[in-house]
Order: C-alpha cells, then sequence, then structure tokens
C-alpha cells in the first residue's frame, strides 16, 4: 500500500502551492512522485526538503521519484534539495561546479553562527544578477539578518530553520529569496502578548508594523519593518523593478509589494493552515 | 580615557541579535575603570537591525555611565546604529 502523493507539471513553480503533509498517520512507504514536475522555485525546494527531513526523523520510510525532465531535476539537485542525503532516497545528478552563479544552496541552520556567511553569499548571487548593486547589497543583507533571527528566535523546533534562494529569467530577471521554519508561527507568538489578535491575516501584519513585538522588549519589534525600509531605500526600485515580500503562517497569507517607493501591504488567499513561517523576499530587477 | 574597540577583529559583517549580543559582552569584558567607549566600525560592510540595537542600542541604553561614540562607519551603517539608539534610548525612558 503505502501512501503516494504526485505533483503535477506547473506544483514546482509556486512556492507556496506545494501540499505536502506532516502527518505521523501516513501509510509507508510515502512516495513522493516529481516525475512530472517542471520548474522549481526555491520555497518549493525548501518545502520539500522539510518534508523529507521531517520524515526521516520520524522513522518513516520515504522515497522521491525525480522530475523525468532533465532541466528540472538538474535544477533540484544544484538548489541542493538531496546534499546530504542517501543516494536511494532521492535519485538526482550530482549539483553543477557552478550552481552558486544561480543559487544559494539549501541550508539548514539551528542557531546564529552561519546567518552571516549565508548573508554573505545572498549578496553575492543578487551581485550576479545586477551589478552595480547598489544598495540592494544593505536590502537584502538585512533580510537574510532579520528574518534568520527570527526564525531562530520564534520558529523554534527540533529540525531548525531553512533558507535556499535562485535567481530566474524569466519574464523578468528577478532572485527569490526563502527562509522557513516549523515553529509555533508569527500569529501564536504574536498572540503571546496580544491574544485579541486571533486572525492569523490580522497578526501577521501587525507583527510585521514598526515597534510591535511578541517578546515583551519595548526595544524590539523592528526587524520585519527595518527589512521593508532598506528594500524602499534602495536605488533600483522603480517601475520596473522592486521587491515582494509574502509571509504565510498558520491560516494566514500577507504580501508586502514594493516598488516605485511605496510599499503596498495586501491579503493573500490561503487554500489550508500551514505549521510554522514560511517567507519568500523576491528582489526583481530591470532586464 | 577610553576603550578602543574595533570590530574589524571579529569580522566585516554582522547579522544577528545574538552576534550583538555577544559584542556588547565583548565590550564590557574589556572595560576596566574607563568612562568611554569608541567602537571602531571601520571596514564593516553590513550590519542588520537587531545586530545594531543588542550591540550599540543596549550597551548605550543600558550603560548610561558610559559615552558610546561610534566612528568610522558608512552611511548605510550609520543610518541603522543611529536609529537604533534612537529607538533603544526612547524604549528605557518610556
Amino acid at each position: 500500500m503505502g501512501t503516494k502523493i504526485t505533483f503535477g507539471r506547473t506544483c514546482g513553480s509556486d512556492g507556496f502551492g506545494a501540499d505536502l503533509p506532516l502527518r505521523r498517520d501516513l501509510s509507508e512507504p510515502i512516495v513522493v512522485d516529481l516525475s512530472a514536475l517542471r520548474d522549481i522555485h526555491a520555497m518549493f525546494a525548501i518545502r520539500l526538503r522539510i518534508f523529507i527531513d521531517w520524515h526521516v526523523a520520524a522513522g518513516h520510510a520515504l522515497q522521491v521519484l525525480p522530475p523525468a525532465d532533465a532541466v528540472t531535476a538538474q535544477r533540484l539537485a544544484d538548489i541542493g534539495v538531496a546534499d546530504g542525503l542517501p543516494a536511494d532516497l532521492v535519485e538526482l545528478p550530482s549539483p553543477r561546479d557552478g550552481r552558486t552563479d544561480d543559487v544559494l544552496p539549501l541550508t539548514r541552520f539551528v542557531d546564529h553562527t552561519t546567518v552571516e556567511d549565508i548573508a554573505r553569499d545572498a549578496v553575492a548571487l543578487l551581485r550576479r544578477q545586477t551589478d552595480p548593486l547598489g544598495s540592494w547589497g544593505d536590502a537584502i543583507y538585512m533580510a537574510v539578518g532579520e528574518l534568520c533571527d527570527n526564525a531562530l528566535q520564534h520558529g523554534r523546533n527540533d529540525l531548525g530553520a531553512y533558507i535556499a534562494a535562485d535567481r530566474i529569467t524569466e519574464p523578468q530577471p528577478a532572485m527569490r529569496l526563502a527562509i522557513a521554519d516549523l515553529g509555533i508561527g508569527i500569529p501564536e507568538h504574536i498572540r503571546s502578548r496580544h491574544p485579541e489578535w486571533y486572525d492569523d491575516d490580522f497578526a501577521i501584519s501587525q507583527a510585521i508594523t514598526s515597534g510591535v513585538t511578541g517578546t515583551g522588549d519595548p526595544g524590539r519589534g523592528y526587524g520585519f519593518a527595518e527589512v521593508f525600509d532598506q528594500a524602499l531605500r534602495t536605488d533600483l526600485v522603480r517601475a520596473s523593478s522592486g521587491a515582494d515580500i509574502d509571509i504565510r503562517a498558520g491560516e494566514g497569507r500577507i504580501g508586502m509589494r514594493i516598488f516605485g517607493h511605496t510599499e503596498v501591504p495586501e491579503r493573500r488567499n490561503v487554500k489550508k493552515p500551514r505549521r510554522g513561517t514560511w517567507i519568500t523576499y523576491t528582489v526583481t530587477t530591470a532586464a | 580615557m577610553a576603550l578602543q574597540f574595533n570590530l574589524r577583529e571579529f569580522g566585516t559583517a554582522f547579522a544577528t541579535r545574538e552576534r550583538g549580543a555577544e559584542m556588547r559582552h565583548a565590550v564590557l569584558a574589556r572595560i576596566a575603570d574607563e568612562r568611554a567607549v569608541v567602537l571602531d566600525f571601520s571596514a564593516i560592510e553590513n550590519v542588520s537591525y537587531s545586530f545594531a540595537d543588542e550591540f550599540v542600542g543596549k550597551l548605550a541604553a543600558e550603560r548610561e555611565d558610559l559615552d558610546v561614540q561610534v566612528i568610522h562607519m558608512v552611511d548605510s551603517v550609520a543610518g541603522i546604529i543611529s536609529t537604533a539608539r534612537e529607538r533603544r534610548a526612547s524604549a528605557v525612558a518610556c
């Protein structure tokens, strides 16, 4: 018998669309069929790797059937989905030597010691897309630092947190940074101080507001606001370029589009609640 | 007399709140009788807001007996540190 989860052709392109259940009652062996998959988003890679690590830690028998499309399989390998895993669990080609020209390989982190290296590598990846980098280097460094800090401090769980990034060229050149953890999530964290914020969308929108913190320290609560501010200050923000931050936690999903020196918050559709916090930060630059 | 603290000894970019706490403790561990500390940011390219708050903001706010001076910052770092110090000072005052 077992449980088979099959992905269609476009399932990997929407970072938040992948539905990979973290449940102990799935019958074994669990088979994830990616054979029809085309196109990989950095967040899909993280979602897949968290699914693998979670079920392996739970002692479940698992197998991932790789994409039949060679380009997609190579992309999945380059972004590091199979790094450190047994070859019979995920059969993918070896990562390319020059993969860091196109991706920030998927990294699991459990403390702050590697965050500075990750932030530096993320800046280097964006520089391969747009040089001179201008103040986008400061913006990306700030984003990686703050979002990883949040994941470590408010997303504590046995697996730690995950980060990856990739670059795409169509429809516009863009770098997509993805960070996720399986902790209590932003809404639950912020409700420890503000229990009246029961709606997850509202809780997230408040949590990213300047000066709002779930820690009780009145000097904190500025991390997200500073990420937005840094993006707003960049000299590359104009009609054809900008940034988009997408935050999903629990039943909530809030997006923030930053372009032309304005920021536009918006609610985004959520099909199913999701454990932890999942954030994508997309920087789009002029072609 | 002022204690001179060169961040370059520890790296060129600092990204996390925990790192900021480490640096603040490193400064405090070196202080003997000094009433002032000079934080030299020469060659520091990037800092995150949480690092700046935890290191400089808290150091200045929690040790009011210390004159905390910050020198040789690039513009982007100077802006982040200035904002963090202002917010931390007002948070303590409230």
